[in-house]
């Protein structure tokens, strides 16, 4: 029995008539087409599907479209705007903070919920945020160091 | 250092834009009309006969538009290689390892396919099965493949020079048994396929490949048609490490799916398709005997090794040829003996993974490198020296190092990781340093074809488009092609876009494996972008009534002397006007003129490759004596990699080979229990987190290859294999004790501290 939600998602508001087993993960990419969020695992071990619900980082795969009901939803589709890059996508692209792009969404979702709230991370603090976002590219150096830049204002 | 105006420079990453928006689409993002969702059913027991298949409840659920088995498959074998096509792709009548594929189904929805598969009824009878390679190797064990007597695959014998009489001669000799699991490449995009086919029997399948072309030449195979009757396409492509080089069962599932149901079908693999399926790390058993004179010098070696491949060839005898490799390089071994076994057991199939072949044995020589060193009181440092290939010598089984920079980059990463210092002196407090080295082959010759291509074509505002056959898998290789050629033409990279990744579109490539892309790939866009450079030069030259070769393409523009004649679109746009030859469209095609097929009827003998690079990594940790918990702080390393194409996305290689090698040292490890993988999830297998990172320090020794696309060799698979050596060192460095095996647990050096103490008392 589906029920009826609606999701604001990047400041739009979406009407959805939603299994309630599906996730927000699946909803976005398949009802909302937002492919940004990557789906790995589905077991909220990797990260990949990592977007931000009232301003905590969550993995979408583990939340239930109908619990995000009434939240206020960002994803890595809502961060450039007026065709400029966020500020972390732009020291992503600068300090090669990537390489096969499939945890970048993810990965940079993360670090942003950490610099809403905290400008100003410690080294610790920054890899914390991010310690549920696997890459098996990078070796995490260049993420780190991009997002360094940023908190550093050097992005 | 030699300086160019757009190679070696730390041009971003071509793609990074799209990647860091979320608009860079890969397989599981695409959608088409109609599209169906494929899943697969997978076998419950490790070797059995399939008596019967029902598939009868699960057509009937609604929702479902196809199920298929083996017998809606074409009865025609796969695999990567002519001598190790032996594998239906979707079985038959027997089954061989937990996890193989012996349905599918294509649903409306994933929970109608999920909730189809429950449906179907497989009956097995259960067949003996072997699980340890050497106990499949005795006499009376299972059989696993009609042609394989004692389940031995393939083996590999070379005999150089005389290791007996080495032996004898060498001051110590020793002998250790290592032994490495199966790891998994761990990829962060499951693979995926969409496929479709049109009314004209034309077979489209969107996928993630390495190898695109070697997937086609497989699908044509498989279904007898022409390989213009197939195209493959790759999305981005997100990572690979060796795991998408292959066909699948993903490729073949979503194939005859589609054909079945007669509209396009999407299969993508979970966590547990991975496990079950992702072409893993060979498990690896390696015996080595060397002996060495008082000095250090290697005098002999015999290494004797037995993998096991699982059930099928797959890559056939690339992964065991390449155990023997690495032992040729870095070291200098006069006399050389190389037995080697591929074994078929009833584990899952092992297959390429980033240092294929090679870390394994890497790691089991370094290993024995510092015991050697240990027992005759010599530093690890000065025996690596004392070993270390130079440039010009020749290897005794063929490989020729024109260029080496292995001496300065183990000197300079001893110095600047203060090794003198550190070495020996740290086991009160727990700390460790150790050292270890490795080289590796730029694209090795593996089969018949392993030329590449790439197409130069000019728009009309004078914009390039480069087509090339190689998928780029996160390592760069769009950034660097587009380098090259804007090297070549004097343009900026924003002038030059690059199209890879669609069999219908670009010249034939044989793939993103074996270190080759760079090395190949570049050479061929560079001969292409020459040849354009010809194209535009020639005419205009005799316009400005100079010779040709008075031209320089810089700055974007055409240079007699100092002069700037004119801007490189004005001279495009000139020879689009003025001659016959203006539909601009320049080809370049590359293949080293010095590398040799190792044939066996010559004990393996030959070159395989154009250049070798070569790294020496120094890795220090901290130890926890009591828990074992190893934390790794550091490595320095060099490494030659000829010349970088580009610093950051070289950097980038080396500091993801290094988390990589960390996980299969310390971490990592696929457990399989008769058959079945006790570990299939990404947390209880254990892939490094940004926690893991220790601090890295990596410098460059300039060689300048001549052979190499600007001076450049390898960069994406050499730089792992001496991770784990360099680890394993620095842990006897800290604790005194030498873990044989992989991963180095907190378990392992708990027992092995154990051991020793009780030694040490009685």
């Amino acid at each position: 029995m589906k029920q009826t939600i609606t999701l604001t998602v990047n400041g739009d508001e979406f009407q959805l008539a939603v299994d309630p087993r599906r996730t927000l993960l699946e909803v976005l990419r398949e009802e909302l087409h937002l492919t940004g969020a990557k789906k790995n695992c589905n077991e909220g071990e990797c990260g990949a599907c990592t977007v931000i619900m009232d301003g905590k980082a969550v993995s979408s795969c583990l939340v239930l479209a109908v619990q995000a009901r009434g939240k206020k939803i960002e994803t890595i589709e809502g961060l450039a705007r007026n065709g400029k890059l966020h500020p972390l996508q732009e020291a992503f692209v600068k300090h090669g903070g990537l390489q096969c792009g499939f945890c970048t969404p993810g990965m940079i979702m993360s670090a942003k919920a950490l610099l809403d709230k905290n400008p100003r991370p410690t080294e610790d603090e920054i890899k914390t945020a991010i310690a549920g976002n696997l890459c098996r590219c990078t070796g995490y150096v260049k993420i780190l160091e991009s997002i360094k830049a940023v908190v550093d204002g050097k992005g | 250092m030699q300086e160019y105006s757009v190679v070696g420079k730390r041009v971003p990453n071509v793609d990074s834009r799209v990647k860091v928006t979320g608009e860079a689409t890969y397989v599981d993002d695409l959608v088409l009309p109609g599209m169906l969702v494929g899943k697969v059913l997978r076998s419950t027991v490790a070797h059995a006969r399939i008596v019967s298949i029902d598939t009868s409840a699960a057509e009937k659920l609604p929702g479902v538009k196809a199920v298929v088995t083996g017998k809606d498959a074409p009865n025609v074998k796969v695999g990567w290689l002519r001598g190790s096509r032996d594998r239906l792709p979707l079985t038959r009548d027997k089954v061989r390892f937990i996890g193989e594929a012996i349905a599918a189904v294509a649903a409306m929805d994933e929970d109608t396919a999920e909730e189809a598969l429950g449906l179907i009824k497989v009956q097995y009878e259960e067949l003996p099965a072997v699980f340890d390679p050497v106990k499949a190797m005795k006499d009376g064990a299972p059989r696993i493949q009609d042609d394989a007597k004692n389940n031995i695959a393939l083996e590999r014998h070379w005999n150089y020079g005389d290791v007996e009489k080495g032996f004898r001669e060498s001051d110590y000799v020793r002998e250790d048994t290592f032994y490495t699991p199966s790891f998994l490449c761990g990829y962060m995009e499951p693979n995926a396929a969409v496929a479709q086919w049109d009314a004209n029997g034309k077979l489209t399948t969107w996928v993630s490949s390495q190898a695109p072309f070697f997937l086609r030449r497989e699908l044509s195979l498989l279904y007898s048609i022409p390989q213009g009757k197939v195209r493959v396409i790759n999305r981005f492509v997100g990572g690979g490490f060796g795991g998408k080089c292959e066909i699948c069962d993903v490729h073949v599932s979503a194939s005859l799916l589609a054909r079945k149901a007669g509209r396009p079908v999407k299969v993508v693999y979970t966590t547990e398709d991975e496990f079950a399926v992702q072409p893993r790390r060979i498990p690896s058993t390696m015996t080595l005997k060397t002996g060495v004179k008082k000095d250090g010098a290697i005098v002999a070696q015999t290494s004797s090794i037995v993998t096991d491949g699982g059930p099928y060839r797959s890559v056939g005898g690339v992964t065991i040829y390449n155990h023997g490799l690495a032992n040729m390089i870095p070291y200098r071994i006069p006399n050389f003996k190389f037995d080697a076994f591929r074994v078929f057991t009833n584990n899952q199939v092992g297959m390429a993974k980033r240092g294929h072949g090679q870390i394994q044995m890497r790691y089991a020589v370094e290993s024995q490198m510092d015991m050697i060193a240990e027992a005759l009181g010599i530093d690890p440092v000065d025996i690596r020296l004392k070993n270390a290939l130079k440039p010009g010598e020749v290897t005794v089984n063929g490989l020729r190092m024109r260029t080496s920079g292995l001496v300065e980059a183990i000197e300079g990463a001893a110095r600047r990781s203060g090794w003198k210092q550190k070495r020996g002196k740290g086991r009160a407090q727990g700390r460790g340093i150790g050292i270890s080295c490795g080289g590796f082959a730029c694209g090795p010759k593996i089969a018949s074809l392993t030329d590449s291509g790439a197409i130069i074509k000019v728009n009309e505002d004078a914009g390039i488009v480069v087509y090339t056959g190689a998928s780029d898998i996160g390592q760069g290789s769009n950034t660097v092609v587009t380098q090259v050629v804007a090297e070549v033409l004097g343009i900026g990279p924003e002038e030059i876009s690059v199209v890879t990744g669609d069999t219908d579109v670009t010249p034939f490539e044989p793939g993103t494996y074996g270190s080759r892309v760079s090395w190949y790939m570049c050479n061929a866009a560079i001969k292409a972008a020459e040849d354009l450079r010809r194209q535009i030069v020639e005419p205009v030259a005799s316009k400005l009534e100079v010779k040709p070769e008075e031209i320089v393409l810089r700055n974007g523009g055409l240079y007699v002397g100092e002069r700037r004649a004119m801007s490189f679109a004005e001279a495009v746009r000139a020879v689009q006007v003025s001659s016959e030859k203006g539909i601009l469209i320049a080809k370049g095609t590359y293949y080293p003129p010095d590398v040799e097929w190792p044939d066996p009827a010559n004990n393996y003998y030959g070159n395989i490759a154009g250049g070798y690079s070569f790294s020496a990594q120094i890795a220090e940790v901290e130890v926890d004596r009591e828990t074992g918990q190893v934390k790794l702080l550091k490595v320095t390393a060099g490494d030659d990699i000829g010349y970088p194409l580009n610093e950051m996305l070289a950097e980038g290689q080396a500091e993801g080979s290094i988390s990589m090698g960390q996980g299969e040292t310390m971490y990592e490890n696929i457990i399989v229990s008769n058959g079945r993988v006790m570990n299939p999830s990404l947390v209880d297998y254990k892939l490094p987190t940004v926690m893991d990172t220790p601090e890295m320090d990596v410098t460059h020794v300039i060689t300048n290859e001549p052979g190499g696309p600007f001076g450049a060799k390898e960069v994406g698979e050499g730089f792992i294999v001496s991770i784990p050596g360099a680890i394993a060192n620095a842990i006897h460095d800290a604790t005194g004790v030498w873990i044989k095996e992989l991963p180095i647990t907190p378990e392992k050096i708990v027992k092995a501290l154990e051991a020793k103490e009780k030694e040490g008392k009685s």
